[in-house]
């Protein structure tokens, strides 16, 4: 093979990463009122002895929706960890290879089930109305509660893509995309 | 050792192998808890899974991952530590080792600003390596006080490694924080004292700033190091001070720190939608790094414990009989070797939670084991081969063969366990800020107006049945 | 060794650590119903977070992810606020004490309604049980005296759970926090008070380093009863024998363990005292009727939207009605005889 991906195929991945971007772009934003949240929180309660009912339970939704909702777009940049140990010197097609039967055997099989799991458990918390118990404002439980399958459907989209690149990786030992290290 | 426990270990040993191919993580640790949580408890093992990640969402303190983070790109963003650099550079330049001082003193406060490590090494490698090499500076010195300088980063506070390692260890973050600055002082001062060292011993290896070089207007001099240090010490005291002086839990303290750091991105002119935008979707990526990571993990390590594993391990590692100082090395050293293939997440988050009782179970003082195992783990960026602090800087100063890098970090490895050493041997250089801490609010004095309430209270009717008291007092 | 290779394991876990007192009942519970099955049953008692987070337990224990739960029911109150009332509930319920409210759930079809609670309201397929009666529990330390409800005001407390929608609903300033963050942040003024248990665990936790004014006592859970959840149908498949062995062990553990605890709280009362300089104080009457006042409002507007709440608490109050008065009557009050025998010292 040679000369790249087929067109329908270059485009099917190009558009599935563009959704993942888009998203995630947008997703990245819940920093915003997350720093809004805990900064109004502080500053009414010193500045004002009057501390807020609802920072606490924004918080925590906030700062969890960001990680769990981030993590399509993540995995798209090639953000989750693995060791290097070896793996920068194997080749693009060991690399592809090794990629595929993750993508294929770890990945989805686990993503899709916990998907399943947690699509009941919050359809479970809409039917009792489930209310956060941590503080007294007591907000609804089972919009956090959708993040989970949410995230899990994100990840399975982007998956896709992850898996077709790595496949065209191992069949061509062509790099369709280097993902960076990012820095933690 | 039962069927299922075996069961565990197997489980284990396959996670090392899928880590070392180079699998992600993440992934793999989720897979493997399914697949032999499958065959020791049944399908009930996502459901499993699903608890643990919903438990984690709900972790208000966690949510101080994500704004030091946050906070770090902001910071990196309105080049305060370009500033805080050229301040020091100008201040230190008729030195010997000058900028050996300037990289190790930039990189510790800017260690107070930020709570990863990959921004200092990267800015220092742009910012300090040209000029070193330059002035004639020894490449394999300056490259090792770049990456060690920049290690600083995850140890002193904030530190998002110290978030994570306060509940695995069942201690406060704000207890942990406070320990961490003796042993961060310590590792800068030893670093200060070695390259200092070198460079009187041999000029050579670090001469002084050429005079041309230098600033001679006192005004100039002055301005800058006012307008370059003030700042991020004004940003730091917010933050760190919040969380040591009374303000804020850690989480608050990441929120106002961002918020200042967002406000100096304005001050400094260098806000834009776009640089915004990056830093939000880097601290999203990073977060959800760690934060997957921390869930994955946890389902894991959940599934160990529940097939009996995780007892059986620390069952065997205590019936070596030990003296606990030789047990406290031996996790040590085995938490450094992990730190070679291995990145702080994984072992604070998959291996610690296994050392954990068999720390416990000795009565070792939880907190300062946290602060040995952050220096263990600081060092263990220092590490070469795998050693991230080498990829960043090799990345942004392309002059600098791998070789060159390793060499200089692994003289800082030398400096790192004798701290660590003098730390074992030592306990107070971790525990003495955060006992002092509690000291003084042990040694509060009652104010007289309190004690006049106080003598109020005691004299006044309790909640004693009416009728009986009255009959008591008769 | 053979009767041990057939011994059934019940793997549970508690929402607390094991370092708590708390954890003793969980574990002296698994100890009794191993010796009197004799070895054919076994409890494996997990502290909290070994399988599934603290508050994760009952869904887990529904999905037999857990076979069981050693637990509060106060923590469910985000599903349902009626989970409060069969914790004995703010202020006792209409005035029972502990032996009253157990008194409720074997005479008076509280346990028929704990379980009905479960199973049909919260469709969960658990058998409930009590077993750990962790009260009455202080008012809380404090950084400096208070005197009145205004005292309070200006003050930020670490409340948790109903207790803290009731002080919310009197304009106090509640702060929430991970149970590890209290005493940092009490040590660095983040908060001016807090509510933890009292006695013994409140000195584990380490409360006598930072303040110096601990009040009690309490009417936010003079009463408090915490659970032992089991998986339906773990507990269907087990043999008539083991189901009456665990119900007599959860009982068993209920009046051993509370009788040690209380003992184990007079030992840290003094420790408190006599060790660590606190001033241990009466709870000012106007600060607990003022709780129990908006306790009772707050009750009475769940009972208006919620009728299994209603329906719980009016079940308490017929029962209350009955021996709170008959109590009244032939029980000596406390006061009385500890007055005669160990009068209050004046200093
Ligand atoms: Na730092
Ligand atoms: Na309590």
């Amino acid at each position: 093979m040679s000369g790249g991906p087929s067109p329908a195929l270059s485009k099917f991945i190009r558009s599935i990463d563009w959704f993942t971007d888009r998203t995630g772009m947008a997703i990245a934003w819940l920093v915003v009122p997350l720093v809004g949240a805990v900064t109004i929180e502080v500053v009414s309660r010193y500045l004002f002895n009057a501390p807020t009912i609802w920072s606490f339970d924004l918080t925590y939704m906030l700062y969890g929706a960001l990680f769990m909702l981030g993590a399509a777009f993540a995995l798209h940049k090639g953000a989750h960890i693995r060791t290097d140990f070896f793996w920068e010197k194997f080749s693009v097609r060991k690399k592809g290879v090794i990629d595929t039967i993750s993508y294929v055997v770890f990945f989805f099989p686990s993503i899709a089930m916990l998907f399943i799991i947690s699509w009941n458990e919050a359809v479970y918390a809409l039917q009792i109305n489930e209310m956060s118990d941590q503080t007294p404002w007591r907000p609804i439980l089972w919009p956090f509660k959708f993040v989970v399958p949410i995230a899990c459907l994100l990840l399975m989209i982007q998956g896709i893509s992850e898996l077709l690149k790595s496949f065209y990786m191992a069949r061509t030992g062509v790099e369709l995309e280097h993902k960076e290290k990012i820095e933690i | 050792m039962t069927p299922d426990a075996l069961l565990g270990l197997i489980m284990l040993l396959t996670l090392l192998g899928a880590i070392f191919i180079g699998v992600p993580i993440s992934f793999t640790l989720l897979f493997l808890a399914f697949s032999f949580g499958y065959l020791g408890m049944g399908h009930v093992v996502v459901d499993l899974a699903y608890f643990q990640t919903i438990g984690m969402m709900k972790e208000e303190l966690l949510a101080a991952v994500p704004l030091f983070i946050f906070m770090g790109f902001l910071t990196e963003q309105a080049g305060l530590m370009e500033r805080l650099f050229t301040a020091f550079r100008m201040l230190l330049a008729p030195m010997r080792g000058a900028l050996f001082l300037v990289v190790i003193l930039t990189a510790a406060v800017f260690a107070m600003a930020t709570g990863i490590v990959g921004a200092a090494v990267t800015v220092l490698g742009i910012m300090a390596s040209p000029i070193m090499t330059k002035a004639n500076y020894d490449p394999q010195l300056s490259a090792g006080a770049i990456t060690a300088g920049g290690t600083l980063g995850i140890l002193i506070p904030p530190s998002v490694m110290l978030i994570v390692m306060g509940p695995v260890l069942g201690v406060s973050v704000a207890d942990l924080y406070a320990a961490a600055f003796g042993p961060g002082f310590l590792l800068a001062a030893a670093y200060i004292t070695y390259l200092l060292g070198r460079s009187l011993i041999n000029p050579k290896l670090g001469p002084p700033v050429p005079v041309e070089e230098r600033v001679h207007s006192l005004g100039v001099m002055l301005t800058e190091v006012v307008l370059g240090t003030v700042p991020l010490l004004v940003l730091i005291t917010f933050t760190l001070g919040s969380i040591l002086a009374g303000f804020a839990t850690p989480t608050e303290a990441a929120g106002v720190g961002a918020t200042g750091a967002l406000i100096l991105t304005l001050l400094y002119r260098r806000f834009s939608w776009a640089s915004l935008q990056r830093a939000l979707v880097s601290t999203m990526s990073t977060s959800s790094m760690v934060l997957l990571l921390a869930v994955t993990s946890n389902v894991f390590g959940a599934v160990f414990a529940r097939l009996g594993t995780a007892n059986w391990i620390t069952e065997s590692l205590l019936g070596l009989q030990l003296p606990p100082t030789m047990m406290l090395i031996m996790v040590l050293v085995l938490i450094f070797l992990l730190g070679w293939p291995f990145e702080w997440p994984a072992i604070i988050l998959v291996f610690l939670p296994i050392f954990y009782p068999v720390v416990k179970a000795m009565e070792v003082d939880m907190i300062w084991f946290g602060a040995l195992v952050a220096v263990v783990l600081q060092t263990a960026f220092l590490s070469p081969p795998v050693a991230m602090s080498a990829y960043y800087l090799k990345q942004v100063v392309k002059g600098w063969s791998l070789a060159t890098i390793y060499a200089g970090m692994f003289q800082f490895m030398i400096i790192q366990v004798i701290c660590i050493g003098l730390i074992v041997a030592f306990p107070p250089i971790a525990t003495w800020f955060p006992n002092r801490l509690l000291e003084a609010s042990r040694t509060q004095v009652i104010p007289e107006e309190h004690k006049k309430i106080l003598e109020q209270q005691r004299t006044a009717p309790s909640l004693e049945d009416d009728e009986y008291s009255r009959s008591r007092r008769q | 060794a053979p009767a041990m290779a057939q011994a059934k394991v019940l793997k549970m876990q508690a929402t607390w650590p094991a370092s708590l007192t708390l954890f003793d009942n969980f574990t002296y519970f698994a100890e009794r119903v191993s010796k009197l099955s004799g070895g054919t049953l076994k409890i494996e008692a997990m502290p909290a977070g070994q399988v599934v987070p603290a508050f994760e337990v009952l869904d887990a224990t529904h999905k037999k992810v857990l076979d069981g739960a050693h637990a509060w029911a106060g923590y469910w109150t985000g599903k349902n606020k009626t989970a409060i009332l069969f914790t004995g509930g703010p202020g006792g319920t209409f005035g029972m004490d502990y032996i009253d409210v157990i008194g409720w759930m074997f005479h008076g079809g509280g346990l028929e309604l704990y379980q009905e609670f479960y199973q049909k309201e919260l469709k969960l397929n658990v058998v409930v049980l009590p077993i750990l009666p962790a009260g009455p529990q202080a008012f809380g330390w404090f950084k400096k005296p208070i005197q009145t409800i205004e005292d309070m005001k200006g003050m930020k407390c670490r409340q948790t759970g109903m207790a803290g929608e009731v002080w919310q609903a009197l304009g106090f300033t509640v702060v929430n926090m991970p149970g590890g963050e209290i005493i940092p942040a009490a040590q660095r003024g983040v908060i001016d008070c807090a509510e933890w248990v009292g006695g013994i665990e409140d000195l584990k936790l380490g409360f006598q380093n930072v303040w110096k004014y601990h009040y009690s006592p309490g009417v936010h859970e003079n009463v408090t009863i915490g659970e032992l959840i089991i998986n339906g149908d773990v507990w269907k498949d087990l043999s008539p024998q083991h189901q009456e062995i665990i119900k007599s062990a959860a009982n068993e553990a209920f009046l051993v363990w509370w009788s040690k605890w209380q003992l184990q709280n007079a030992d840290a009362l003094t420790e408190m005292q006599e060790k660590h300089g606190v001033h241990v104080l009466l709870t000012p009457p106007e600060i607990l009727l003022a709780f129990i006042k908006k306790w009772d409002e707050i009750a009475a507007t769940e009972s208006g939207k919620n009728p299994f709440f209603k329906k719980v608490h009016e079940s308490q109050r017929a029962y209350a009605s009955k021996v709170v008065p008959y109590k009244r009557f032939y029980f000596p009050p406390y006061s009385f005889m500890a007055n005669y025998y160990f009068p209050p010292k004046k200093k």
